[in-house]
């Protein structure tokens, strides 16, 4: 039965992965303007470029998992949901909130740390190692965004 | 070297931004200036230069018999990428307009001299308006294919010329309505390095400007007509200081960005009766600043900075190769070598 609280369960699952993916497309995005301009002069590079533009396009597949964890947790692909009430709803929501918000923004900050990273592959590609050191630290904070997300989806009492 | 506002937060410049990385290889550094220097002779220097890897702009580039035209086309090719990557053509257009003027110079000065402009030698086709327009417009004074600006230009300088016909009154007004037309071309463009590279410039053309005039001896009204508007400088100071002896003139820019490079500059002129020292230290002074350009990956300043490096480079490999033809001393052409930007 689709209950109130369901509908805000859809909401959360929604946020995260319409958020996160957001930031994905736009720091990836940014990544591949970089990279473009990069391989205009040296396609050779294409190897290197495309590894840092996939960088920023992890948050999207975390708000997706983060997601389907909602989904799979209320029985929607079982068939049945269960029907929440308004405040297990709510819980589920807010569960959402940190891997759509810092998934939107870090995947935007990491998109151009990336394109800062490809500038370095330009000049110095013999640094290749250090240039992806440095937009993976950001990932840092998503990985725990989703960490966040799980333990909070976990603890709710269905 | 300072951060503006606007940097490193515009998107819109990353595609732009990692082609120039990948061309900043193409620019000359420290180690390879100085292989250069030391190399025994001009072919030496040419092949140091070759092998660095100019292929983008030729095989044949950088040959014995015609290098000075590798040189011209080296320029042609980068104007040409950067028109072809700038997000917006103002980018393109606002240094582009240095080889219009230039062009219009070189027609100008020889239509006085009463000569017909057949070639196109001294020309440069970089600018914004087609050389052959240019040559239409001064030669035959058919302004349709030229830009009003150019134009209201044209006609003020040879209002001028005909009162006072001296060739420097051509430098001197077609750079102050060069500089006009570029700042009225920034105006709510959201360029604020740009406008003030622009306005360091103004500034380092009006100090020239002012040491020119008094080694001339020329007079305050002379200076005061001269002098380019839209610099940090303030004009009346810079008339001003003609009466005093220039040895004293580095402490009237106490406290400005250009006391150094005043005070080396006139220390070297009263030695060697050369402006050449504070042209090098000026090249230096705008190379210094648009190096930030190194270190921005989302905004215009990497693409200003390539285009400075690249006209200072240019600059240097002609300078090197010319002094290696002249027999010079290493000890003297690092003299007059301007830093490198990588």
């Amino acid at each position: 039965m689709i209950t109130e609280g369901v509908v805000m369960a859809f909401l959360g699952s929604a946020i995260a992965i319409g958020l996160a993916g957001s930031g994905s497309g736009i720091g990836v995005g940014i990544a591949g303007m970089a990279g473009a301009g990069v391989m205009t002069e040296d396609p050779g590079k294409f190897g290197q470029v495309l590894l840092l533009q996939a960088l920023p396009g992890t948050q999207g597949i975390y708000g997706l998992l983060a997601g389907f964890w909602v989904l799979m947790k209320i029985g929607i692909f079982a068939g049945s949901p269960v029907a929440l009430t308004l405040d297990q709803g709510w819980q589920i929501f807010f569960a959402c909130l940190p891997i759509g918000i810092v998934g939107f923004f870090s995947a935007i900050y990491q998109g151009k740390a990336s394109a800062a990273a490809i500038g370095l592959i330009a000049r110095r590609p013999e640094e290749t190692g250090k240039a992806i050191v440095m937009p993976a630290m950001v990932e840092t904070y998503a990985v725990l965004s989703l960490l966040a997300t799980i333990l909070l989806l976990n603890g709710i009492q269905l | 070297m300072e951060f503006t506002e606007t940097s490193n937060t515009e998107t819109t410049y990353a595609y732009s931004v990692g082609r120039i990385r990948e061309l900043e290889n193409t620019l000359l550094n420290k180690v390879l200036l100085d292989k250069m220097i030391e190399a025994p002779d001009l072919v030496s220097s040419l092949n140091i230069l070759r092998e660095r890897g100019f292929e983008s702009y030729g095989s044949e580039a950088y040959r014995l018999e015609d290098w000075e035209n590798s040189l011209d086309q080296e320029l042609l090719q980068t104007y040409k990428i950067i028109k072809d990557l700038s997000p917006y053509p103002f980018l393109y257009e606002v240094f582009a307009l240095n080889y219009d003027f230039h062009n219009l110079k070189v027609l100008i000065k020889a239509k006085y001299r009463g000569k017909k402009y057949n070639t196109t030698t001294a020309l440069v086709e970089i600018g914004t308006v087609k050389v052959k327009n240019l040559i239409m417009a001064i030669e035959e004074e058919k302004f349709v294919e030229i830009p009003v600006p150019f134009e209201v230009a044209v006609k003020k300088l040879m209002s001028e010329y005909n009162k006072f016909p001296d060739p420097e009154i051509i430098d001197l007004l077609l750079d102050k309505e060069k500089y006009i037309i570029i700042l009225s071309l920034l105006k709510d463009k959201r360029a604020p390095f740009l406008e003030k590279f622009i306005r360091v410039d103004i500034d380092l053309n009006n100090i020239l400007i002012a040491i020119r005039t008094k080694i001339r001896g020329e007079d305050k009204n002379f200076l005061r007509k001269a002098l380019i508007e839209g610099g940090n400088l303030n004009l009346k100071n810079l008339t001003e200081i003609l009466d005093s002896p220039l040895s004293s003139w580095n402490t009237r820019f106490a406290k400005t960005d250009y006391e150094k490079m005043v005070e080396l500059g006139l220390k070297s002129y009263e030695e060697f009766h050369s402006l050449l020292e504070i042209e090098r230290l000026m090249d230096n002074f705008r190379l210094d600043y648009v190096k930030i350009g190194k270190f921005i990956t989302l905004g215009m300043e990497p693409l200003i900075g390539f285009i400075i490096a690249k006209e200072i480079d240019l600059k240097n490999i002609r300078l090197i190769l010319r002094s290696k033809l002249d027999k010079l001393s290493p000890t003297k052409i690092k003299e007059r070598i301007r830093e490198a930007y990588v």
